[in-house]
């Protein structure tokens, strides 16, 4: 008895001593400190050449990637360090009319489980790879064409570790993953998968960053892609209190497999700019984005020729141009903020054998998908008052889709943003949206919501 | 004749040049917070928006096309929430949550921080394209002042006081 009450003791010890220093860490996140805050720190008893020599050996370890010496140094495995951080976000939705696509039972959902892992690699070199974990594909229900509902996926299998209980198992999305190169103020080479550098909520991208507790539905529509997989350069430059500020980018562009392959030889172009303005009245930050690509699928079909060999082919089974456009606005005046995107999609199937027939709603006839240009807008305002970092916002949006079985639809929405301390986010949004289908075609056109999130960042 | 804030400007430019001790500057001056960078540092002045998109994570290079490290003082040192509040216009609070959400847009991380003034000062010393910011009468000999938008501690038209 005495022995099993000593081990838990030397159990708890050693838990003990391995939190220990992670809970004494400083937050990451107001400031990255890496002096050690133990070490002499050179006072005035102790000799100047120690003083140096610790400058010195400090110099080295902290300056990132400035010099030849500092970047071996911190090139060096046993000064290598690995960053590892993420966010996580827990919501409550529930719905309140009978708007056939929405779920009609309130649920709880951990929606975002995302982990970074960043590293300055040294000399200008960093590297990021974001992943999402995901419950997924467990659960999904695909929709069929004919509008009947698939079988849903199922992922459990026998836990080896639980006696063969059953598991299921989820998927993980990587969400960028890249390597970048900073060699001037002006140029920036990042190559890799990127999130598309178009307007504002596609970058901040984070729960706890952006301000409601749902993405504009044009943003979720993705006119642009989210993101790419090709290399892009960026950069900036300062004049006076203005900044100025370009983005441009290669990639595959949109494609069912466009993270790891192209279907066809065509790559897509990314081009921004934007201008940001420091003056009395606050910053103003005015962006425009511009993404030109094509979207290819193909089926990989193996045959043999009439001379008996062995050949491969891809054959095209969906085609279309695109072209998005996007220009944005943002202004922070101490604790008001006023954000903007207007975001237009522009879709050409080049060869009509490749043009996807229309989706059959009842009572409508069968027939081919259109070319379409998709326009959509939105305009969130907030303020963040003194007390308790409360944030009322307030927003309303526009979208046109002029394809598929969904009709213009606008929305507003308002709720608060709180930030109790700075890495968690609570959030309450009411949205109420209507026009969102034909009239008649399914239960209610409008969609009433709410949705109680929190989000925090580790 | 010259005035005396010409004379404080003066007293200061020729201490931290000659790297004398402040300590016996007036109190006006001693509460001015200085941006410091090595003697041999090419970095002869900054403007405040230079200053402040620095310290917020931008990639600011010197007149020598080497980039520019910043170094920060201790988190919640009175100089260093001083400085925050003067220059990038933020409250300790608002500065964490600004490099939460920098570091989830994936962008750079918040630049380092050296907890004694002394061994800041020593460190900037070694890296001829880094700066830091002290009080005044803490400047050290193997520093100098730079000028932010052409004034330096003393002149009546500095802003970065303590």
């Amino acid at each position: 008895m005495k022995a099993r009450v000593l081990s838990a003791y030397i159990c708890g010890a050693g838990l003990l001593a391995l939190v220990a220093p992670a809970l004494a860490q400083p937050d990451p996140g107001a400031d990255v400190t890496t002096a050690d805050p133990t070490a002499p720190a050179g006072t005035a008893a102790a000799p100047d050449a120690n003083a140096d020599a610790e400058a010195e050996a400090m110099a080295l370890a902290l300056a990132g990637s400035s010099s030849e010496a500092t970047s071996a140094a911190v090139a060096d495995t046993e000064e290598f360090k690995l960053n590892i951080y993420g966010f996580t976000d827990f919501t409550y939705s529930a719905r309140f009319s009978d708007f056939a696509f929405a779920s009609p039972y309130p649920a709880f959902m951990v929606g975002n489980v995302n982990l970074y892992v960043g590293a300055e690699l040294g000399k200008g070199w960093r590297s990021l790879t974001e992943f999402r974990l995901l419950y997924s594909p467990h659960g999904n229900q695909p929709l069929n064409n004919d509008l009947s509902a698939g079988v849903r996926q199922d992922t459990t299998v026998a836990d080896p570790a639980d006696y063969g209980r059953p598991l299921r198992w989820g998927g993980v999305e990587i969400e960028r993953a890249w390597l970048e190169y900073s060699a001037h103020p002006l140029l920036t080479i990042q190559a890799g998968q990127w999130l598309t550098p178009y307007g504002i909520w596609n970058v901040d991208h984070g729960s706890p960053v952006i301000i409601g507790a749902r993405r504009p539905f044009v943003v979720g529509e993705a006119l642009f892609p989210e993101r790419q997989t090709g290399v892009q350069l960026y950069g900036s430059y300062l004049v006076g209190t203005t900044e100025i500020g370009y983005h441009l980018g290669l990639s595959n562009g949109r494609g069912p497999i466009d993270a790891f392959a192209d279907l066809d030889k065509n790559k897509a172009f990314t081009a921004r700019l934007s201008v940001s303005n420091e003056s009395p009245v606050g910053t103003i930050t005015l962006g425009g984005t511009l993404y030109r690509g094509r979207y290819t699928d193909r089926s990989l079909s193996y045959y043999i020729s009439n001379e008996g060999r062995l050949g491969v082919e891809y054959i095209a089974s969906s085609r279309y141009e695109e072209l998005g456009l996007g220009a944005d606005l943002r202004w922070i005046w101490n604790d008001l903020s006023v954000q903007g995107e207007l975001i237009t999609r522009e879709v050409a199937y080049q060869r009509e054998e490749l043009r996807p027939a229309a989706l059959a709603l009842p009572g409508q006839p069968a027939g081919f998908a259109p070319d379409f240009r998709s326009v959509g807008w939105y305009v969130l305002g907030a303020y963040r008052l003194p007390w308790y970092n409360v944030m009322p916002f307030f927003g309303g949006e526009s979208y046109h889709p002029n394809n598929g079985p969904l009709g213009a639809t606008a929305a507003i929405w308002g709720g608060l943003n709180v930030r109790p301390i700075p890495r968690v986010t609570l959030k309450a949004q009411v949205t109420h949206a209507w026009g969102l289908v034909d009239e008649g075609t399914v239960g209610d056109n409008y969609f009433n919501t709410i949705d109680l999130q929190a989000g925090w960042s580790f | 004749m010259a005035t005396r804030r010409e004379i404080l400007k003066w007293s200061v430019s020729a201490a931290a040049t000659a790297g004398l001790p402040l300590g016996s500057a007036s109190a006006e001056v001693q509460g001015a917070l200085a941006v410091v960078v090595a003697k041999t540092s090419p970095i002869k002045q900054l403007s405040q928006f230079e200053l402040k998109k620095l310290y917020l994570g931008s990639i600011i290079n010197d007149p020598s096309g080497e980039r520019i490290v910043a170094f920060n003082q201790a988190p919640n040192s009175p100089d260093r929430v001083a400085f925050e509040e003067r220059v990038l216009g933020l409250s300790p609070d608002e500065v964490s949550r600004y490099w939460i959400d920098r570091k989830i847009r994936g962008e750079g991380g918040a630049p380092k921080a050296v907890g004694s003034v002394e061994l800041l000062q020593r460190v900037v010393s070694k890296l001829e394209h880094s700066v830091a910011y002290v009080r005044v009468d803490q400047v050290r000999p193997e520093v100098r002042i730079v000028a932010i938008d052409g004034t330096v501690p003393g002149d009546a038209a500095y802003r970065l006081f303590a």
